[in-house]
């Protein structure tokens, strides 16, 4: 494994050799699927595919959700999709409330009535 | 989360054989998994599950553990992250590759957020599976991340690589890339339906770092290690360029941190800034021991002066 600068901090790489040995359901085959199917995008360089931290962390997912759930294909793809989308949703919305959260009282308030109207109209 | 009991994590008892035993973390993993459930007593079921099952899932472990040779927790594996880690964050490139779903309030989002994470209407995987027969439509444009190193970055230059749907590709690099670029190969994304022609492959570049240079914009910057008679004598020193060496004038009674300027030697006519660093020699010989304790007694001097020492 080697660490290499980028998105911000030192990160990890590994090579899909070491991604295999790290992830127990993860086998040569099931890799070159992801990567194929491309739900699993690998960082590319001269010295081939290698794989970052939220590549492992998602690679671990999708092995849960092929494992349990019997997920392939498109509807793998689906899922992977729905989720980044929550995700990144949950992560905005934890931004924004924090960043509501620092205004003052007034602020808040006012906010909150507008919310509550545009849902009261919806 | 402390585990006394890892039994008890999986809702079993010592009784249960290894094929229980994983049939029920797999139970727990269906159910309580932290990318699936929100709920954060589900991730703390999860995570004791996850460790119970690290520990008794070998048959020698397990029994270890059951005679009481290892305790549960010397066994916990370092914190996993999971994939909700890393995808809440701003920077998720995975959210870049799939466009994923700003749809009606997109303009907003960008507005607070920022576009970063949402570059372009590039679709990844797209939703609506338009395939109906007899439909000519354009392949899909595909996202990757291509990492650069250093050099090649600043000089320019071709690089070889194999995109992850098999192809070899010899991509050429412009001289000075910067990190966040993109590279267009065209017809290099996803096949064509019917007629259509193929898509559009985009690779955005990621410059490594390296650890003699660094760059701002077209002015590089270079580490010099001087030896200690270069530094009090000054004179000629080879210096390294992206393209070759140059001799360069050392001033007498150069200093570490000092930096001099190659004029245009940068990226496109941008400068190289040599900064030294005055290294030791490997030992430290009795003459040069002399030496400066003979100097100095008639040349003191303090660089920490002001420094309050």
């Amino acid at each position: 494994m080697i660490r290499a600068a980028g998105w911000g901090c030192e990160m990890a790489r590994y090579t899909a050799e070491e991604l295999i040995a790290t992830i127990d359901e993860l086998t040569g085959p099931r890799l070159t699927h992801y990567v194929e199917m491309r739900v699993l995008q690998p960082v590319i360089s001269a010295e081939g595919a290698r794989f970052r931290e939220i590549d492992r962390a998602r690679a671990r997912l999708l092995c849960d959700l092929s494992e349990d759930y019997g997920l392939d294909g498109d509807a793998l793809s689906l899922v992977m999709q729905l989720l980044d989308e929550a995700h990144g949703l949950r992560g905005e919305m934890q931004a924004l409330m924090a960043a509501l959260a620092e205004e003052p009282d007034e602020a808040r308030q006012r906010v909150i009535a507008r919310i509550r109207l545009a849902r009261a109209q919806d | 989360m402390k585990m006394d009991d890892p039994y008890k994590a999986l809702g079993l008892t010592k009784s249960a054989s290894q094929d229980d035993i994983k049939k029920a973390y797999r139970k727990i993993a269906k159910t309580d998994h932290p990318d699936l459930n929100p709920d954060p007593a589900a991730a703390e079921r999860f995570k004791a599950a996850s460790s119970a099952y690290d520990l008794l899932k070998d048959p020698d472990q397990r029994a270890r553990f059951d005679r009481g040779e290892i305790d549960a927790t010397g066994q916990e594996r370092a914190q996993q992250k999971f994939y909700r880690d890393f995808a809440e964050r701003g920077d998720n490139p995975y959210r870049q590759y799939s466009s994923a779903g700003y749809g009606d309030f997109s303009d907003v989002f960008d507005d607070l957020f920022g576009d970063d994470g949402r570059r372009g209407g590039f679709g990844g995987f797209r939703r609506s599976g338009a395939g109906g027969q007899g439909f000519d439509m354009r392949g899909q444009d595909a996202r990757y991340d291509l990492e650069v190193d250093f050099l090649t970055a600043a000089k320019g230059g071709s690089t070889r690589i194999t995109l992850p749907t098999g192809g070899a590709v010899e991509v050429q690099i412009p001289e000075g890339a910067s990190d966040g670029q993109t590279i267009r190969l065209r017809g290099k994304g996803g096949p064509g339906h019917g007629q259509g022609a193929p898509g559009d492959a985009y690779l955005t570049l990621h410059v490594g770092s390296h650890p003699d240079w660094t760059r701002d914009g077209n002015d590089v910057t270079i580490t010099l290690p001087i030896t200690i008679d270069e530094a009090v004598l000054g004179g000629k020193v080879e210096v390294p360029t992206l393209d070759g060496a140059v001799s360069m004038n050392l001033p007498r009674g150069a200093t570490t941190g000092q930096k001099l300027r190659l004029k245009g030697k940068g990226i496109k006519g941008g400068n190289q800034y040599v900064q030294l660093k005055i290294v030791m020699p490997p030992n430290v010989d009795q003459d040069l021991v002399e030496f400066m304790e003979k100097w100095r007694q008639e040349n003191p001097y303090d660089p920490r002066g002001g420094m309050g020492v």
